[in-house]
């Protein structure tokens, strides 16, 4: 590992690092952490703690990030690469296609799904985390305050920290390479993965409030025999199965198990969406945005649910869905684009397949580029 | 596109508030100025923990509206964005509240109780505030406008570039996902089937729409970059909007009054 790799893991090490001390230490501080009441599953005095706990850490990790790359190299070259011309050209179109998407073709095709953060990770994925913050905050800000009707929300600036992580990590899961193709896997290369993601799926599903609630009766379900609580409950549970099945059949035909890292990534971006939106629609929209998913809402907290309790709930369901959707469509864009057009990008060489990186004789792309 | 209301059709931004004709006593705030305001009127009405602050909130968005001569635009978009929303909140609150004790009325499977009423209230008086707030600022400052504003004040055109762009590139975008549809339900694609019809539906219109927008990206980038975009110092301004004396204090005021609202809760301090 050369000089520059090493410094970049020490970078990225401190800001993990930095990041979850933040989050307990805003979480401790706030002194709400500890057991739920004893009547339900969910600590709601503590849910306000977690968007700004989340948020001040993400803030805190980029800054940590680079004050020790101005200390190691002299400047901070890796998050102003990020913001090359083409990028500052990417950004704006990805905000208007944001909120087009988000505005129209969830109304026009009628289904619960948010899908206003695809041009959010598509420019995190190609930029970078902080390409991708730019444009989440960007995005939701302007929604809200700039452009005109019909394309104005009054609502959507309260989740402009939501939108800075979901680009932050996108970026964060790009530089990992979770996006790179891994065409025509086979054998245990195919195999094991697959079952690590599904079986990932499982646990995650596992720990739903809606599983949860339709699989237990003891206390710490609500109303466990809520008849409204159960069906949602098996509602959510065979959304898991099909979503598994889907995955399954979905790496079966394609032979890419970079689909299967993406979906994981995508879920897994969408529970911290929802830890940090849930409280924000509870407490300042009364659990309410204006989408179909308010009808779920309302009957978790017809079913007794608390208010906290039900747009988590509500947010953990739509949000996954939603992000995983959005990374896996994002991943079929890219999927779409040819490797020279990916490598104009800050992060292309993390986007282009192992076998398309040397040519037969050997040179790598990066030598003619 | 101006109406005969003094407001611009849907979609189109706003005629910029420059003032009547005058001296300086009659120059309107500067669109920075503006942005501050707007944005701490937006953080007391959502922090606020009772109903006199939203509602002090949200008199004067309409002041500052009618100040502008907007009032009629910008009372009909605060409608318009927060009714559908606003309504839905105060149903859901009004009529599903199983924490409330004090019952005021059953209506059929649902109980109106005092606490539920007094949440669904605030919470509406909340999103009505919100809603004025950035209608009245969409409607009296066009993104150009903040945009020539903050680049006179010393913020890089690289910095304030996504803003402006963003705002163009709107009405483009959705012409060009509108037209992907259009052109796939030619081919077929069905967007009135179930569910499931539907959500097959999503990739075949956004992925060439993401690939249109790397096109575009392109000879955007081609265009700015042979007109020296990256070329570093600064920008001359042509049309840059003056500001009044005391408009500085006036945003620190505003500043310090978000933080006070935001701790002196956490102090004991009781905000109506």
């Amino acid at each position: 590992m050369d000089r520059s790799a090493r410094q970049g893991r020490t970078r990225v090490i401190a800001a993990i690092a930095v990041f979850l001390v933040v989050v307990a230490g805003v979480i401790a501080a706030t002194a709400v952490v500890g057991p739920p009441a004893a009547d339900s599953w969910y600590n709601a005095a503590a849910a306000g703690a977690w968007p700004v706990a989340i948020t001040l850490a993400a803030i805190a990790a980029t800054l940590v990030y680079a004050l020790i790359e101005k200390a190691q190299t002299g400047a901070v070259a890796s998050l102003a690469r990020q913001l090359t011309t083409r990028t500052l050209v990417l950004i704006p179109l990805a905000i208007a296609f944001n909120v087009v998407l988000g505005a129209t073709i969830g109304q026009s095709l009628r289904i619960p799904l948010y899908l206003d953060m695809v041009g959010t990770v598509f420019v995190a994925v190609l930029a970078g985390p902080f390409a991708g913050a730019v444009t989440g905050i960007l995005t939701l800000l302007s929604w809200s305050y700039l452009f005109p009707p019909p394309f104005q929300s009054p609502t959507a600036a309260a989740f402009s920290a939501t939108a800075m992580v979901v680009g932050l990590l996108a970026g964060s899961f790009s530089v990992a390479g979770v996006f790179r193709p891994r065409p025509r896997s086979s054998g245990i290369g195919l195999a094991v993965p697959a079952l690590l993601s599904i079986g990932l799926l499982g646990l995650m599903a596992l720990g739903s409030p809606f599983v949860t609630w339709a699989t237990s009766g003891d206390s710490i379900a609500p109303a466990s025999d809520d008849r409204i609580l159960l069906v949602f409950g098996w509602i959510g549970l065979l959304l898991v199965v099909a979503a598994g099945v889907g995955l399954l059949g979905f790496l079966i035909l394609r032979r890419d198990v970079s689909v299967a890292y993406v979906v994981l990534a995508g879920i897994a971006t969408g529970i911290v969406a929802a830890v940090m939106s849930a409280p924000i629609v509870a407490t300042v929209f009364g659990g309410v945005t204006g989408g179909g998913t308010d009808l779920v809402v309302a009957a978790l907290r017809q079913g007794g649910a608390g208010l906290q309790e039900a747009v988590l709930g509500q947010s953990l369901v739509s949000d996954t869905v939603d992000k995983a959707v959005t990374f896996l469509v994002v991943y079929l864009a890219l999927a779409a684009m040819s490797a020279r057009m990916k490598a104009r990008f800050p992060r292309g060489d993390d986007l282009i397949e192992d076998s398309a990186r040397l040519d037969p004789a050997g040179v790598s792309l990066g030598a003619w580029r | 596109m101006a109406l005969t209301d003094g407001t611009t059709a849907p979609g189109q931004p706003p005629r910029p508030w420059t003032g009547p004709a005058g001296g300086p006593r009659s120059r309107p705030p500067s669109p920075l100025t503006r942005l501050v305001a707007a944005l701490a009127g937006t953080s007391i009405a959502i922090v606020a923990g009772g109903l006199a602050l939203p509602l002090l909130v949200l008199a004067v968005a309409l002041a500052a509206a009618a100040a502008a001569g907007r009032l009629r635009g910008v009372a009909r978009d605060a409608l318009l964005l927060a009714l559908p929303i606003g309504v839905a909140s105060a149903a859901l609150n009004l009529l599903i509240h199983p924490e409330g004790v004090t019952t005021l009325a059953v209506v059929g499977p649902f109980r109106v109780t005092a606490e539920g009423a007094r949440f669904a209230a605030l919470t509406l008086a909340r999103i009505a505030a919100v809603a004025a707030v950035v209608a009245a600022f969409a409607r009296t400052t066009p993104p150009d406008l903040l945009v020539a504003d903050l680049t006179r004040r010393g913020l890089p055109p690289r910095a304030t570039f996504p803003v402006a762009a963003a705002a163009a590139a709107l009405p483009a975008a959705a012409a060009r996902v509108r037209a992907i549809a259009d052109a796939q339900r030619m081919r077929g694609l069905d967007t009135e089937g179930s569910v499931r019809r539907r959500l097959r539906g999503v990739v075949p219109v956004i992925i060439p729409a993401l690939l249109g927008t790397l096109e575009e990206a392109e000879s955007r980038t081609l265009a700015l970059e042979s007109r020296a975009f990256a070329r570093p110092g600064p920008r001359t301004v042509l049309r840059a909007p003056a500001e009044a004396r005391g408009e500085r204090a006036l945003r620190v005021a505003l500043v310090a009054l978000v933080i006070a609202v935001v701790l002196l809760p956490a102090a004991g301090v009781r905000i109506p």
